[in-house]
């Protein structure tokens, strides 16, 4: 039998031959090695026409999802590398000095905040080291600078001198080793009391502890920062404890510290951001003390003015205070002057203002509306980038119920996830990652919800870009009313975070579905 | 999409809610257009019949039969829009009229099924290919692998017999393999 044409062939592999002709090329075939063949080479054919004809080209794909123009993606490239260059540079330089000399911190010393911060920060420092050492340090030393700017600047609000020495040591701790600075990181820092310092003295380690002198500054990191020689210049410490009962010409700033006791003379002032601040009997401080504390407590003597912006403020005898005594406290009650305390000025103290209702001051609705704009703003963003996540929709108002479990499920279970991720080296910049996500989705909730209440209310059809805007600000507009309403407005605000959390979450979920799975 | 939230969807297509005839536009349009790229040769023909398509969808909707998978009917749908419009284009009742060389049996001389295989990786040449194909070989190909519909569906929406059908298949199918075969000889896609 001879071989049929490829036409019948090509008619046979779409099953379009009757079935009597189709039953006499079966037969052929069963004979024929090369027209089996053949009709395996034109079925394959057949397939791959049909796939490649229903895969969508690039284009128009990329019609139905606008891209982001490439500008905008080097821009951020830029801003990226310009800032990951200078974190870089600052965390190499800070890594090998903070390691050693925050070793001892203990996740849960009394003095939470602070310990809890820094126990992260040294958790990422030694963990981190043989990996993404440089980046994550440099965050967290960048957050540490700016904590010290900024409680140094409410320390002192108007001291430009002090604000100017704040700057410099943010400087410092940014400029690399090459400054003119000693710069000296062991366990143990000592300085004998015959050996003098001819210079600035930048000291890390356990144990910083100075017998003899330092003829510039003194930066001082340890769990324990003891002077008992002399410094000339000024004293610069965070640490556990700061003893000072040694001379400081200069001035005394000390940070994060739990508890500072001064015994020895302070020839000009002392501002301190600690827990407890001792000034024993036999110390003196010649210029003024500023201490944000949770107690104070003096019984040497002061040149100027006290102030303490304090949880307790205690003068015990013999305390002499050349000056006013400023005390900043919750209530009266917190202050005690031992009678017998000599106080040259007053004693003022400053009970915190009674607060006007929020809704009384302009400054509440100008901020509102600030929000208000930034909150329009990013909507229309996210609505650009991702306009399914806007087709979400409650059909009932039961199914609200749903979306605010997903919502609290979404709430809770990234930073979980995130914790554990962390625990492992690997996961810490996915858990970074994954909590910057989560932040972003917190913030994106309420959008979702307000174009949610918009398009609701204006019943307004999807997909018209034009009303979008329109229906998002009046969403907003109630959200932000009902989310400050006095009472309830804490918990409207928590439940619409909720269900918008729900709502993206369950709306990701379905187009993820839908792009797995096509029809 | 899932079957139960595409149920949804139309359910609420044919209730009129606009929002859902955005969604099926978002899920559908890339395929219709597709469909109206091969048919139609024309990119922007295609775009101007894929959205002249969904404009239209919803007065189509109220005859879809619910029996027949909605991405179905869809193509169904498109792939007869097109042809009316190739119609239209060629102001001939029948543009599919049969020519005398393809009344005849094809010379069996040429050249064999693509390999499917070698051409995964050039998917864009394809593509272009079968926008190049002649009309007459290109819009029986398309309804037959696109639109998945059988020879006498194609010959009755045509205007075709059955036969001359399955020849201009064959015969698009030939025009592809030269036409990628030239394109490789000459070393460009």
């Amino acid at each position: 039998m001879s071989c049929y044409s490829e036409l019948t062939y090509s008619m046979y592999a779409d099953r379009e031959l009757s079935a009597e002709e189709a039953h006499q090329v079966d037969a052929h075939l069963a004979a024929c090695v090369r027209c089996r063949a053949l009709i395996e080479g034109l079925r394959a054919e057949n397939l791959f026409l049909a796939e490649v004809m229903r895969t969508p080209e690039e284009e128009p794909a990329a019609a139905v999802t606008p891209a982001r123009s490439p500008a905008s993606f080097i821009w951020v490239l830029a801003l990226l590398i310009a800032v990951a260059a200078g974190l870089k540079t600052g965390a190499e330089w800070t890594a090998t000095l903070i390691q050693e000399s925050l070793s001892w911190l203990d996740p849960f010393s009394p003095s939470v905040r602070w310990a809890l911060g820094f126990s992260v920060l040294n958790y990422l420092i030694e963990e981190g080291v043989a990996m993404l050492v440089s980046t994550l340090t440099a965050l967290c030393v960048l957050v540490f600078a700016l904590l010290i700017v900024r409680a140094g600047l409410s320390l002192v609000p108007r001291r430009p001198a002090t604000i100017g020495l704040l700057v410099t040591l943010a400087l410092v701790l940014g400029l690399p080793s090459a400054l003119a600075v000693e710069k000296r990181t062991e366990r143990v820092v000592t300085i004998p009391r015959e050996q003098t310092v001819d210079d600035s003295l930048l000291a890390a380690g356990d144990i910083v502890r100075i017998d003899g002198t330092v003829t510039g500054n003194l930066f001082a990191f340890g769990r324990r920062v003891l002077v008992k020689g002399t410094v000339k210049g000024d004293l610069i410490a965070v640490a556990q404890t700061l003893d000072v009962d040694g001379e400081v010409e200069g001035n005394v700033y000390s940070f994060f510290v739990q508890s500072v006791n001064i015994r020895g003379h302070v020839v000009r002032g002392v501002y301190s951001l600690s827990q407890y601040v001792q000034l024993e009997s036999l110390s003196q401080v010649d210029a003024e003390v500023v201490a944000v504390a949770s107690s104070v407590e003096v019984r040497g003597t002061i040149g100027k003015h006290l102030r303490a912006y304090c949880g307790s403020l205690a003068l015990w005898t013999p305390a002499r205070v050349g000056g006013d005594v400023e005390a900043h406290v919750a209530k009266a009650k917190d202050v005690f002057v031992e009678p017998g305390v000599v106080v040259t000025g007053k004693t003022k103290t400053f009970l915190p203002a009674p607060r006007p209702s929020r809704y009384a001051r302009a400054g509440f609705y100008l901020g509102q509306g600030v929000r208000l704009a930034a909150a329009l703003l990013t909507g229309l963003v996210l609505y650009w980038l991702f306009p399914l996540l806007f087709a979400a929709r409650l059909e009932k108002t039961s199914a609200a119920l749903p979306a605010l479990g997903i919502g609290f499920l979404v709430l809770v279970a990234p930073p979980v996830a995130a914790i554990l991720a962390g625990i492992t080296l690997v996961g810490l910049p996915l858990a970074l990652l994954g909590l910057a996500a989560w932040l972003a989705a917190l913030y994106l909730a309420k959008i979702i919800v307000a174009a949610l209440i918009g398009q609701s209310i204006r019943r307004s059809p999807l997909g018209q870009p034009k009303s979008f805007a329109l229906d998002l600000l009046i969403g907003l507009a109630i959200v932000f009313v009902v989310i400050n309403l006095p009472y309830l407005g804490g918990w409207i605000s928590f439940l619409v975070l909720l269900l918008g959390l729900g709502l993206a979450f369950m709306q990701a979920r379905r187009h993820w579905q839908h792009v797995t799975t096509p029809t | 999409m899932e079957e139960a939230i595409l149920g949804e969807v139309l359910r609420q297509a044919r209730a009129g809610e606009r929002s859902a005839f955005a969604h099926l536009y978002r899920c559908f349009h890339p395929r219709v257009l597709g469909l109206c790229r091969y048919l139609l040769g024309s990119k922007a023909e295609a775009e101007d019949a894929a959205s002249e398509i969904f404009a239209r969808l919803p007065d189509a909707m109220k005859s879809y039969d619910r029996t027949l998978p909605f991405p179905r009917w869809l193509i169904s749908v498109a792939g007869h829009y097109c042809l009316d419009l190739l119609r239209r284009r060629r102001r001939e009742q029948r543009i599919f009229e049969p020519r005398e060389a393809e009344r005849a049996e094809p010379a069996v001389a040429a050249p064999s099924p693509l390999d499917a295989v070698l051409l995964r990786e050039r998917k864009d040449a394809v593509r272009a290919a079968i926008t190049r194909l002649p009309e007459h070989y290109r819009v029986p190909m398309v309804l037959r692998y696109y639109s998945e519909l059988s020879y006498d569906e194609i010959a009755v929406r045509l205007g075709l017999s059955r036969s001359h059908v399955g020849i201009a298949i064959f015969r698009a199918k030939q025009e592809l393999r030269r036409a990628l075969m030239t394109a490789r000889a000459e070393g460009h896609p």
